[in-house]
């Protein structure tokens, strides 16, 4: 998928943990997992904005468009 | 404080789907070792059949029946009867048996599918392979009984020294045709479920 989900990068920033994440955001760590390693297939605005207010960041942040061919050397 | 138990539906069918497999296995093992002599009486076949007074035989070995009698339920012993009657009686005997295997099969699958509901697994991949296989064992049922009946049929002996002859089936065709629309449902059924199952998956990896 050429969108890239870039939790891990900004909970490294504010030097947070996942379960940390995972308890200020509400959601379990089951999901924040499949969010994380980005199988998740859609984000819920309020699970968006929940995110943002924890990290204290912008959607852009968290989320990242890749085009399809640059993704697949990953 | 002991916990309580929740009494649903969908539970109470998961286990009567449980007993009704584990009924259709023991029926369908007992009347298999039954068929094949191993509850103390040789290989014999049992059933329903249809006295005859007066018939012929055609040049081609068609029977031709002139008057029926009465139905009656008679055993006749494999070894009395004659070759071609004993192929006809084992390919008998395997689609008979097959139609308790679909039998046993099916409530099993019920069973399963019901189990996943229970357990909140509704919308899912092997729900729908289920309903698919349900429908197409609901076709091959009335075939499987069709192809049965055929095989013992208008077969003309002696028992006892009394002419009896298997019951010709008719309007056997019904059956399939019914069958066919029963499973025509069921895999349109199992459609809805496969898109369901997609639907699902995707609301499970919202977040």
């Amino acid at each position: 998928m050429p969108i890239v989900v870039n939790v891990d990068v900004m909970m490294a920033r504010r030097k947070m943990s996942l379960t940390e994440l995972a308890v200020k955001v509400d959601i379990t760590l089951a999901n924040l997992s499949i969010l994380k390693t980005g199988k998740a297939k859609a984000i819920r605005f309020s699970t968006l904005e929940a995110i943002c207010r924890a990290l204290d960041c912008q959607p852009g942040d968290v989320l990242e468009y890749v085009p399809e061919s640059e993704s697949d050397g990953d | 404080m002991e916990p309580k138990i929740k009494i649903s539906l969908p539970k109470v069918l998961h286990y009567l789907f449980l007993c009704l497999t584990l009924a259709a296995g023991l029926l369908f093992l007992l009347d298999l070792a039954s068929s094949l002599g191993f509850t103390g009486h040789n290989p014999c076949i049992r059933g329903w059949v249809t006295t005859i007074g007066d018939f012929s035989k055609t040049k081609n070995g068609e029977l031709q029946v002139f008057n029926w009698g009465e139905r009656k339920f008679v055993m006749l012993e494999l070894a009395g009867a004659q070759g071609l009657l004993q192929a006809r009686y084992v390919a008998y005997l395997f689609f008979q048996h097959l139609q308790f295997a679909l039998i046993a099969f099916v409530f099993y699958q019920m069973y399963r599918i019901f189990r996943n509901i229970d357990r909140g697994l509704m919308f899912r991949e092997d729900n729908t392979r289920r309903i698919r296989m349900i429908g197409a064992a609901a076709l091959a049922f009335p075939v499987a009984n069709v192809v049965a009946a055929r095989m013992i049929a208008g077969i003309a002996y002696d028992a006892g020294g009394q002419q009896i002859a298997t019951a010709i089936p008719s309007l056997l065709s019904e059956q399939i045709l019914l069958g066919a629309l029963l499973a025509l449902i069921l895999i349109s059924l199992a459609e809805i479920f496969r898109k369901g199952a997609f639907l699902q998956q995707e609301q499970d990896l919202t977040i």
